[in-house]
């Protein structure tokens, strides 16, 4: 537990060392909600404002959940670095078990991802308001999973590419297709109607609806907003999503990383 | 003094190439080894499968007690590596680095502390401890690495160049440090190219080339196996009577005596320190005026190339470390 | 990796967020109406019936009230009633085929309304008109590149290698944006080409004035990159400057919605927008493909010397540190 510990200590350092990184993000975040949602306020259809008040509601959820995607992500470019340049021999020297070192980096990659977003889902709270304690603790409960999953991913794509043009391929594909196929800006019904149109692949619909993405912003959503409802189906995806990435990610850095 | 690390048949393959050759070695408890030999030697391999960083193709070591393949957690409990390369991101600081280190190994906050200062402090990086290593020189990164290992105070400690890219005055710090290490105890795997630092060094060197392991003994006894490897010049104030060379040639430990002028003898010998003050009464007994007299040993260089044939900067053209 | 993010917004978020978003194809009014409680307004919808839905906002209301309206054969096609008490109320309506003629908008409150637009919108216009933007965006990002590089150089000592070579300051800042700005071009050309795909056939006079632009647009964004790096050479500092301006200037921007609706969702960001380079670069671009002259612009001049004026005073600027401020060293 005390080499978990250190290893969270560690990438935290980190962290907040990427300052130019998180000041980016940041800026990013808050002009989208404050800039880009009150902007599209005035554009949306009906297909939004029939069931929630503006586009500004609808988007502040699913912002805290991109605010908490990114920057859980980022510990795979990290790793990925640490490959290229070999300084991961040296966490493989320290004394600690490989399942420590593992549990640590998926571990610190996700708590980095609550950290960062903590301020974004305050923000939301701030606007939408508070849920009470019980729907509070399952947000935190649910984006936590959805932050160590995440966190796995990327780490499973960061060992498994061997140089730095398949790392950065793979991660894009991988982020893009998470990022906008899903319920984080737009409702899912508008994917759903695109899809029954024929407009849309029915494979992204699918990966649309059982995007984790989706079902934390939408969770969010159904406790602050009402709407849409409540799914016990899209937090079971989450789970599911975070247990498959969370130990496939531990085991491939443990397998993959002693290779040379 | 016992074995700490049995080195039994270890071999690591890359492809076809075996960077590490079937190598056996045992290393006693408190003796600075030195791994001399080329880029492209072996001498990286073999202390990353020592770490445990790396897994071997074949064979095994016991580092204390415990076998690398069946206990690595084991292992790397006794083990401070510093490595050839700097390991660390370049948005970290000196201080973060080392400190956290130190706290991996369990070190006691307030030992930890000191130890952390002491160190830097000696390696005059103190100034530069909240610097990020991005902004660091070469040799500034360098003693960063080392110092991570001077402050763990390892039972086992594994340097690998630990003074490449530094100047001659830090060379010399950490030189001595490392004696200190030795002396309080630790044992040290010293993987250099460098000459000079395997000779002051090491207790017992070891010469690897193509993933072999020469020949390992003290650096005297390494340089002694070289016949006439010691060299005597010895300049006559007239020109050198036969006699005196015939005499020259009865010395058993002289191997070869060549006239290099009338008045200039080159003696090639063994053991120059023991002959020198044979020669010396010869020539007051024979009442022979010499105005200059000139010793030399062979350095590790020579040796290295006594047993492969090359000098060790013939080795490394196309070499290269898998 | 933009390659991807490129594809990516056309082919996702570009087409789901079409469904939702209406863009102008008109505004039907454009005064600021001060209906009194219980008024009728009346709005003449004479555009060829391609319209999809219409938005009523209101601004500077609170209290009670309900909306109705009626199609010219005074059918009540849609009704509303509010409890507003914030600032602004949205009331949409979706045509199916609008009828042409007199509609009727009926507010029925207990207090006033300031402010009553209508506006008129061709549905999946959002798409065409998004990825115009989304090309500029694109652009801008891999012009802005060249301060990054410099960093790099300086790192590795090449920066005052330049600076040691028998060519004037002024040549190499210019070669240096001129060099950035068409290196960007010629990274995001596939991806224009892509967008042009999409678009649809365009008039060729005008989409070579717009090309110019986007020109003269990368080569502004390299020398503002370029100068700004020289002038702050600090990497990290570059690093979170570059990072909140792209962050702000692409959504302070037409880039990815019209500049009415901008100037209407708050008139500090509208003025903003009204003066950004990137605006001008999205409005004539959009105006050379022919996306409809209502939504983007009517007179290409303004944004073209908007762009020469931005193009010019980077350029100057940047000639004018070089030659008097530059020098090797100090990087951090």
């Amino acid at each position: 537990m005390k080499a978990v510990l250190h290893i969270l200590e560690h990438d935290f350092r980190n962290f907040f060392r990427y300052k130019w990184w998180l000041v980016g993000l940041i800026s990013m975040n808050l002009a989208d909600l404050f800039i880009m949602a009150i902007v599209y306020n005035y554009m949306v259809s009906s297909a939004v404002t029939k069931s929630y008040k503006s586009y500004f509601e609808f988007f502040a959820p699913g912002l805290a959940v991109t605010g908490l995607f990114a920057s859980a992500f980022m510990i795979g470019r990290e790793i990925n670095m640490e490959r290229r340049r070999e300084v991961h021999h040296y966490m493989l020297s320290l004394p600690m078990t490989r399942l420590e070192l593992a549990i640590g980096r998926v571990l610190s990659g996700g708590l980095r991802g609550m950290l960062y977003m903590s301020p974004l889902l305050l923000t939301c709270f701030i606007f939408l308001g508070f849920p009470d304690i019980l729907e509070l603790l399952s947000i935190l409960a649910v984006l936590f999973l959805l932050a160590i999953g995440i966190s796995g991913l990327s780490i499973a794509i960061a060992v498994s590419t061997s140089s730095l043009e398949k790392f950065i391929t793979a991660r894009g594909l991988v982020y893009y297709t998470l990022f906008f196929c899903s319920s984080v800006f737009y409702p899912l019904s508008l994917i759903q109607q695109l899809g029954q149109d024929g407009k849309f692949p029915t494979m992204l619909v699918t990966l649309a609806e059982i995007n984790p993405l989706s079902g934390a912003s939408d969770m969010i959503r159904s406790f602050l907003l009402g709407y849409p409802p409540f799914s016990l189906t899209s937090i079971i995806n989450v789970l599911f999503f975070s247990a498959i990435f969370t130990f496939g990610a531990a085991f491939a850095y443990i397998e993959i990383i002693e290779r040379k | 003094m016992p074995a700490i690390i049995r080195i039994s048949n270890l071999t690591k393959k890359f492809g076809t190439l075996a960077a590490v050759d079937h190598l056996d070695l045992e290393i006693e408890e408190g003796e600075i080894l030195g791994l001399l030999g080329p880029n492209g030697a072996g001498k990286t391999t073999t202390i990353l499968m020592i770490a445990t960083v790396i897994r071997p193709t074949e064979g095994t070591a016991l580092v204390g007690e415990y076998d690398i393949r069946k206990h690595p957690n084991n292992v790397r409990g006794l083990l401070g590596i510093a490595f050839q390369e700097p390991k660390m991101l370049w948005v970290s600081t000196p201080w973060d680095i080392v400190n956290w280190h130190a706290k991996v190994c369990e070190l006691p906050t307030d030992e930890r502390r000191r130890r952390v200062k002491e160190v830097m402090d000696a390696l005059d990086m103190w100034d530069y401890r909240r610097k990020n290593v991005h902004a660091l020189s070469g040799g500034m990164r360098k003693r960063v690495e080392i110092a991570k290992v001077l402050v763990q105070r390892p039972k086992i400690a594994i340097v690998d160049e630990p003074t490449s890219q530094i100047d001659i005055v830090g060379k010399h710090k950490i030189w001595n440090m490392l004696l200190e290490l030795r002396d309080e105890g630790s044992t040290i795997i010293l993987a250099t190219n460098e000459l000079y630092e395997a000779d002051i060094l090491s207790d017992r060197v070891g010469i690897m080339h193509r993933g072999k392991l020469l020949v390992c003994d003290t650096p005297k006894k390494l340089k002694d196996s070289i016949l006439g490897g010691d060299i005597i010049d010895v300049q006559f104030e007239k020109d050198a009577p036969l006699k005196v060379v015939e005499e020259l040639k009865g010395f058993k430990e002289v191997v070869d005596v060549m006239q290099v002028k009338p008045t200039n003898l080159r003696l090639y010998l063994n053991k120059v320190e023991e002959v020198v003050p044979k020669i010396m009464n010869m020539f007051v007994k024979k009442d022979v005026s010499i105005t200059s007299i000139r010793m030399s040993e062979p350095s590790l260089d020579d040796v290295f190339a006594h047993y492969t044939g090359l000098t060790i900067e013939e080795a490394q053209k196309g070499e290269g470390e898998p | 990796m933009r390659a991807i993010w490129f594809i990516s917004q056309i082919a996702l978020f570009g087409l789901i967020a079409s469904r939702m978003i209406n863009v102008p194809g008109g505004t039907l009014t454009t005064d600021t109406i001060n209906l009194a409680p219980f008024q009728e307004h009346t709005f003449q919808v004479n555009t060829p019936a391609h319209l999809s839905g219409m938005t009523i906002n209101l601004s500077s209301f609170q209290g009670l009230g309900e909306i109705y309206v009626y199609s010219p054969n005074g059918t009540l096609v849609k009704s509303d009633d509010f409890n507003s008490s914030a600032n602004l109320y949205s009331f949409s309506y979706d045509f199916a085929n609008p009828d042409l003629g007199i509609w009727t908008v009926r507010l029925v409150a207990n207090a006033s309304a300031d402010e009553f637009k209508l506006y008129a919108y061709k549905a999946g216009d959002y798409f065409r008109y998004y990825v115009a933007g989304l090309s500029i965006m694109t652009l801008y990002s891999a012009a802005i590149f060249i301060g990054f590089d410099i960093y790099e150089e300086a790192e590795h000592g090449v920066f005052e290698y330049l600076l040691s070579l028998p060519v004037s300051r002024r040549q190499l800042v210019l070669g240096r944006s001129i060099g950035g700005g068409l290196r960007s071009f010629i990274y995001v050309g596939p991806l224009i080409g892509v967008s042009l795909y999409v678009l649809g056939a365009v008039n060729p006079l005008s989409f070579l004035v717009s090309l110019f632009a986007l020109f003269l647009f990368s080569f502004g964004v390299s020398g503002m990159s370029i100068t700004i790096a020289v002038m702050i050479k600090s990497s990290d500092r570059f690093d979170i400057l570059m990072g909140v301006l792209d962050a702000l200037i692409v959504r302070l921007s037409t880039a990815m919605y019209p500049l009415a609706i901008v100037q209407a969702a708050n008139p500090l960001y509208g003025g903003v927008a009204s003066f950004n380079p990137v605006t001008f670069a999205a409005d004539l671009f959009r105006w050379g493909t022919g996306i409809e002259a209502i939504i983007s612009l009517d007179n290409p001049l303004l944004p073209l010397l908007g762009i020469i004026a931005f193009f010019a005073f980077f350029t100057f600027v940047g000639v004018v540190i070089y030659d008097r401020r530059i020098e090797g060293g100090g990087w951090q």
